[in-house]
């Protein structure tokens, strides 16, 4: 150990130059880790932590809300099997609007009743009640929203007081608020110049006293008009999740074998250049343990040193980012992104081992290469 | 000359110390062409029908601020931009989001696209078959990414489960939001947005958005009509891509994701000029003490770096390949040849720095003396 050490404090320019390449690679992997959850919460969110047991879905709409429409049929449908749950309609509509004077915004915009299965949970502030007003997600605050603030629809011209705050809870990756489903009719149907009584409900939100699967494979019964399942299920099956798990995890695969693949060629290069060194120091005696402890330290001292300067990284880049950008320091995420680095470089230390075991004292005495 | 014959010499004498040096650089390149391939591929995926159209401006009302989905402009509503001397034609395209299933397969998401028979608005190519004609009903022009690629010309084709229309023509590249569209006449899309949307009537016109040839300059005559009329938001074509929803910021993001992959590439970069100087620091000091210039032995050690890069950028640029072959459905990577060569040229042009700039300091501190001195341990 002291001798990986004291190898470290005599030549540390290489060891410098190998932790900033691991230091820039363990970034990466908390940086894309970080951005593919994020992203998907911000996909996600309001349908995610939804309180119902189900929400329940237009079956054509294939899982996409946008394209759901809970028509008579299917309002039917599921009172028939629902019989004794507690329903709620649910409306979702994108609409432009601005916080404040604040620029043009993208709004996906909820109708959910405070006192049903669809109600959502404020952090700060309460749930709309008058048809006047709505929360926003937290994370629009930067966008200029305050508590008391005025958000305005600009497809029909509606002014909204924002009166509390949710967490989490975005959707599609826009700002999202939430009116009551009254008031979220009276928009939509002024936005597609319709009538009140034809604007449908993008989905309804059900609550169960327990039986919650039985409840689902009832509503999902063959020839059936809906899809019903519970929100963590619906979140994953929404448009692009599967995609950003998929792409974001393939990446951070290739990148922790990038890990690995620089750890090793550092670990190699170190025994070749030290060849003769480590010969004589087994023919003074020195253990072939001892030396293999000192290698996998000064991989284990440089990763962790890596792994800081990724925090420093990750926290400078989370501060600088724009907004729009779903980068946040997660101490959490930068642990196991380091933890993963620093087994990737054990794994990568046994290829310099097989490489150190096969020095034999005898090569203290060879020729000069 | 001689820097390059000795770094080649050196890479025939021994190509098995080579061997771990190029796969690190192979998986660090795999991995800035995974991400750069990968974002190219969201936002191709994303923005398909824009670029598909033959326009090079986009006209949505105020409120929907450039987004297709949200539009509400009626088709009549062009008329009054025809009238102007900076637009040659104009055409309307409304979108539905809905589902579709093939020859009564399993349904799969995909957005419907109504479109007006005008040039602006209708896709540029066919790939195979053609588009629906004027007053044609029943018929459609899909994307070929429809149903994994399987949908051919005169399969039937189920929309919103209810819609039954005729395959006549099939699309390339024309996604939308990472799904396939469906190319509609006017009749076919307003009865398909009334099954869909029941709060919408039957649309005489198409609804959305309204698309132009111009005769100047696009960013010009979007500027002009935009302070002409306050109720439209107007932008080019490539504006409108922009606007898609999540565009700019993957954008944003996985550029920034490539940047540091990039990053990780010089520092490795360094990183291999460093040990390559230190691996062999006697045999560099001996040709020293012969008279090879300290120039000499640096342009060695570039070439050899550029020689590994060359290697590591094939092997990993076939692995995208494969990589991007085998990936699940779901992830939208696409390899093209501009990719390559981008990451490609700025790797290699920033590796070479890398090398050069990490190798000097120490390849020029080498003393001749030392060649003949007692080797130190």
């Amino acid at each position: 150990m002291f001798l990986g050490l004291a190898e470290l404090r005599h030549a540390p320019g290489r060891f410098v130059v190998l932790g900033v390449v691991l230091g820039l690679l363990v970034a990466l992997m908390t940086a894309l880790a970080t951005i593919a959850d994020r992203h998907v919460t911000d996909l996600t969110g309001k349908v995610a932590t939804s309180p119902a047991d189900l929400l329940v879905l237009d079956a054509a709409a294939q899982g996409a809300l946008q394209a759901s429409r809970i028509d008579d049929e299917a309002a039917a449908h599921v009172r028939q099997h629902a019989a004794g749950a507690e329903l709620a309609p649910v409306g979702e509509q994108r609409m432009g609007a601005r916080v404040a004077d604040g620029e043009l915004l993208d709004l996906s915009l909820w109708g959910l009743d405070p006192d049903s299965p669809a109600a959502p949970e404020v952090i700060a502030g309460r749930l709309p009640r008058q048809p006047g007003e709505a929360v926003l997600d937290v994370a629009d605050r930067a966008q200029g929203a305050a508590l008391g603030e005025r958000l305005t629809l600009v497809d029909t011209g509606t002014v909204l007081e924002i009166v509390g705050f949710t967490a989490e809870a975005r959707f599609g990756a826009i700002p999202t608020a939430a009116v009551t489903y009254d008031a979220w009719t009276e928009i939509a149907a002024e936005a597609a110049d319709a009538d009140p009584d034809e604007v449908e409900p993008t989905a309804m939100a059900v609550r169960a006293d327990g039986g919650v699967e039985e409840l689902a494979a009832a509503l999902n019964g063959s020839s059936s008009p809906v899809q019903a399942a519970p929100p963590s299920s619906l979140a994953s099956q929404l448009p692009g999740v599967a995609g950003v798990r998929a792409s974001f995890g393939l990446l951070l695969g290739v990148a922790w074998m990038a890990v690995a693949a620089v750890a090793a060629t550092f670990a190699v290069a170190g025994v070749a250049h030290r060849q003769r060194t480590i010969a004589l120091l087994r023919a003074v005696g020195a253990p072939r343990r001892r030396l293999l402890a000192a290698l996998t330290v000064q991989l284990l001292v440089v990763t962790a040193v890596g792994a800081v300067l990724a925090a420093l990284l990750v926290v400078l880049a989370a501060w600088l980012a724009p907004a729009d950008v779903p980068l946040r320091w997660e101490p959490g995420t930068w642990a196991a992104s380091a933890a993963v680095a620093l087994a990737a470089t054990l794994m990568a230390s046994a290829v310099a081992v097989v490489r150190l075991a096969r020095v034999a004292p005898v090569d203290a005495l060879g020729a000069r290469r | 000359m001689t820097g390059a014959r000795l770094a080649l010499a050196e890479l025939r004498a021994r190509p098995g110390r080579a061997t771990l040096t190029s796969v690190g650089l192979a998986l660090v390149l795999l991995l800035a062409l995974s991400v750069t391939a990968l974002a190219d591929g969201l936002v191709r995926g994303s923005t398909g029908v824009l670029r598909a159209l033959d326009a090079d401006v986009v006209v949505t009302d105020e409120a929907a601020n450039h987004q297709l989905l949200r539009s509400r402009l009626v088709g009549a509503e062009r008329t009054a931009l025809l009238m102007r001397p900076d637009v040659a034609t104009a055409g309307q395209i409304g979108l539905v989001p809905t589902s579709a299933s093939v020859g009564g397969g399993a349904p799969e998401r995909v957005t419907a696209v109504g479109f007006s028979p005008d040039a602006p608005a209708m896709p540029r190519d066919t790939v195979d078959g053609r588009l629906p004609r004027p007053g044609e009903p029943g018929s459609a022009a899909v994307d070929v990414a429809l149903a994994g690629g399987d949908v051919v010309v005169g399969d039937t084709l189920s929309l919103a489960g209810e819609r039954e229309v005729e395959v006549v023509g099939l699309v390339d590249d024309a996604s939308f939001l990472q799904q396939p569209t469906v190319w509609l006449g006017q009749h076919d899309w307003a009865r398909l947005r009334q099954a869909v949307q029941r709060d919408a009537d039957y649309a005489e016109q198409l609804v959305g958005a309204t698309v132009l040839q111009s005769t100047e300059h696009p960013e010009a005559v979007a500027t002009a009509i935009t302070e002409e009329h306050d109720e439209l938001a107007v932008t080019t074509r490539e504006g409108a891509v922009a606007a898609v929803p999540g565009v700019s910021a993957q954008q944003v993001t996985l550029g920034a994701v490539v940047a540091v992959t990039l990053a990780v590439a010089v520092g490795l970069a360094a990183l291999i000029g460093v040990l390559q100087v230190l691996e062999r620091r006697a045999l560099l000091t001996a040709l020293r003490a012969v008279g090879a210039p300290a120039r000499t032995l640096l342009a060695s050690v570039a070439v050899r770096g550029v020689l590994l890069w060359v290697g590591a950028l094939i092997v990993s640029t076939a692995a995208t390949v494969i990589l991007a072959a085998v990936a699940p459905p779901s992830v939208p990577m696409e390899v093209r040849p501009v990719i390559v060569a981008s990451v490609g040229g700025i790797s290699l042009v920033a590796a070479t720095l890398g090398v050069t700039a990490a190798a000097w300091p120490i390849l020029s501190r080498l003393d001749p003396q030392d060649a003949v001195a007692e080797e130190p341990l």
